[in-house]
């Protein structure tokens, strides 16, 4: 199934390529934080996950057609 | 040629003879060091001698907007403060929003400059071309909050006020300028050095206009920047919590200061974050001059004997006043916080020397006598108590008003282990015993242990929490971009929080100025500067060099003994790797001291000089 991962804040730069979304292809029941380790991000760069508006956690597993959006930490004047 | 996003004066107030002139802003001085922190950096060192004492009447205070402040773009409020600093010896800064640099602009100032000192207390008020100072005497005693808003009543809302509290008057030597009810200069004790110069408030009004090289390119950009924002999917997700929304990550990340520094995780941290500010307390968002994306929370507590309204906590405070002493209530931390603002406190290094105390209690170093109570770690209690010995230098207050690390020599009995400071200045909200650059960040910091010069600890666990390789060129790399904001007037927030692209300050730039200056040229000014702070702390702090560069033993010979990074510790030699690498990066020699090579690369040819004849 896909799945759409939106990157927002600084920790951009540690996306492979530095974009801001990416689609991915990915087995039905895997976890957020197992599908961004598959792909090389660690999970641990992000400090919020939101989809469909709702707060989630990096053990959300997505549904198909999901729209991800995983935000950076912010602090540090 | 007339540079746009410049006042074009530069105002100096002489507070020993009240006397006070205006000078024209150098165009040298404008094209080698922007504004804002850069002028702070370069006046102070060109017009401080190295012995003058930071709490006589020889030291200065300059405070500076930057070129892009006050003007039609995103989160454009920002003002630096800056003088030598009473809590370390060296260069001190520390940079506010609210709208009181925007003011200065507008009343056609790009710095002010306070120089001598009252025999009274007297406060300044600015309007446009009307200098005045007056007598303070009303308020001297009284708390921040209750003088802005006397002032404000008798000058009138529209002046925009700051002023230092019981602590600043005491000469605490971390003690703070507040604005704007809730928006502080917090670091390095500049508020310390406006109460020995009995300077309680400074009250600005400006109604002119900023002159800009392009007019309508800059409305347009500035358009642009303000839509690039809200379009921003991040947008939403951040205002509601602000910089409290952080304190999650930084718990799962075994970052969280805990216990004076004893541990990075605190077991309550649910009941002090983000989402317990947002249900609990809080009453409205608060944003400073052209915010779009508000990280002031304004909150409310509601409880027998602590009733008040404060702005915030913020992350910094409920790091060091929450999970540091073991607080593990919201409404506990910011009453704590409304009190410390009243005072007049930096509640980073406030929360900081208090946990130190609380620790020294524990141990046995300080006793119940010499403390006048019991104290003991999560009790609210303790905190406000020390918080007020502290303010009025009452009782163990006289000790711990001077710092972790002069209190630390006077306790004696193995407390300079676990007094959490770098260069004599508190140490911020985060444990760094498994983050390098972090580490690293807080030890190379200019003005000492602080934390936004480059918060590089996202790149610690985007790379790899054990890996020390090209930690030293990121620190560097935030080094220059971070403070460049503090240049140039901006809040780093945008950016920081929601992505807000750097390319849109640097299409801005010129427009604003006329200067056809790239991002990399802005940059390399960046490093100017962070050279002549660095020449500056050489130059004022005998012996000064690679030892004033280390973290206390703690973090070097303690593992972390609970939470994620349970077991971590840096050693020693990991610190010495660390700095080498810094060092050579940075054109500096072994001991940490800019070469002279580095120096005429920069332009500092003057530094260069200054500094071979010291050696001579």
């Amino acid at each position: 199934m896909q799945v759409t991962l939106r990157f927002h804040g600084h920790a951009i730069e540690y996306v492979p390529g530095g974009q801001e979304t990416l689609t991915v292809d990915v087995p039905a029941g895997q976890t957020l934080r197992q599908i961004l380790t598959t792909i090389g991000i660690q999970p641990q760069l992000f400090a919020a996950v939101v989809v469909g508006g709702h707060r989630r956690d990096l053990e959300y597993v997505p549904e198909p057609g999901d729209e991800v959006m995983l935000l950076s930490p912010a602090a540090g004047g | 040629m007339t540079i746009g996003g410049y006042a074009g004066k530069i105002l100096r107030v002489n507070l020993t003879d009240g006397s006070w002139s205006t000078e024209k802003t150098s165009e040298e001085l404008i094209r080698r060091f922007l504004g804002g922190r850069g002028f702070c950096a370069k006046m102070l060192y060109d017009e401080l001698e190295p012995d003058v004492d930071p709490l006589g009447p020889e030291n200065k205070v300059v405070i500076a907007p930057g070129p892009m402040t006050g003007l039609f773009l995103p989160s454009s409020g920002k003002v630096h403060m800056a003088s030598k600093s009473p809590a370390t010896g060296g260069y001190g800064d520390s940079n506010m929003g609210g709208h009181f640099g925007a003011e200065i602009k507008y009343a056609g100032y790009d710095a002010v400059v306070i120089e001598g000192a009252a025999k009274r207390p007297c406060y300044l008020v600015v309007e446009d071309d009307r200098v005045e100072l007056r007598d303070a005497s009303t308020w001297w005693g009284k708390g921040s909050f209750e003088t802005e808003k006397e002032l404000k009543q008798r000058l009138g809302e529209e002046f925009q006020i700051a002023t230092i509290g019981p602590a600043g008057e005491n000469v605490v030597r971390y003690a703070c300028i507040t604005h704007d009810f809730g928006r502080q200069a917090g670091r390095t004790g500049v508020g310390c050095v406006w109460g020995a110069k009995k300077l309680k408030a400074i009250a600005v009004r400006g109604t002119r206009s900023v002159p800009l090289a392009d007019v309508r390119g800059a409305l347009r950009k500035g358009r642009q920047m303000f839509e690039a924002c809200f379009s921003k999917p991040g947008f939403k997700e951040w205002t509601p919590y602000g910089t409290a929304g952080v304190t999650d990550w930084i718990n799962e990340i075994g970052a969280f200061p805990t216990k004076n520094f004893w541990t990075g995780y605190f077991e309550h941290y649910k009941n002090i974050n983000g989402q317990a500010l947002r249900e609990r307390i809080l009453v409205t968002d608060k944003g400073c001059f052209a915010c779009p994306t508000p990280c002031g929370k304004y909150s409310r507590v509601r409880e027998a004997q602590r009733c008040c309204y404060v702005e915030g906590p913020e992350y910094e405070t409920i790091a060091m006043v929450g999970g540091n002493c073991l607080l593990d209530r919201i409404e506990d931390i910011a009453y704590a916080n409304y009190l410390m603002d009243d005072l007049g406190i930096d509640t980073i290094s406030g929360g900081n020397v208090i946990a130190f105390a609380l620790e020294c209690f524990e141990k046995g170093l300080i006793t119940e006598e010499e403390a006048g109570r019991k104290l003991a770690f999560g009790d609210l209690d303790s905190v406000l108590y020390l918080a007020r010995k502290i303010a009025y230098r009452e009782g163990i207050g006289r000790i711990l008003a001077d710092g972790v690390k002069a209190a630390a020599e006077r306790i004696g009995g193995g407390s300079e282990r676990f007094a959490i400071h770098v260069k004599g200045l508190e140490w911020s909200g985060y444990e760094s015993r498994y983050a390098p650059a972090m580490m690293l960040a807080y030890m190379t910091a200019d003005i000492g242990a602080h934390h936004n010069r480059a918060w590089a600890i996202t790149h610690d666990v985007a790379v790899g929490r054990d890996a020390i390789e090209g930690k030293a060129a990121k620190v560097i790399e935030l080094q220059h971009i971070r403070p460049l904001f503090d240049t140039l007037g901006l809040c780093r927030l945008p950016w920081v929080e929601i992505g807000f692209e750097l390319e849109h300050y640097a299409e801005m730039f010129p427009l604003v100025t006329g200067l056809d200056y790239t991002w990399e040229d802005l940059l390399l000014i960046s490093e100017r500067i962070w050279n002549v702070v660095r020449c500056f702390n050489v130059r004022h702090i005998p012996g000064f060099g690679r030892s004033w560069d280390y973290p206390p033993a703690r973090f070097y010979e303690e593992p972390v003994p609970t939470g994620p990074a349970k077991g971590k510790l840096i050693s020693r030699e990991t610190l010495d790797r660390l700095l080498d690498d810094y060092y050579a990066l940075r054109g500096w020699d072994k001991n940490g001291i800019p070469t002279p090579d580095k120096l005429r690369q920069l332009g500092l040819e003057e530094l260069a000089a200054d500094l071979q004849r010291r050696k001579a």
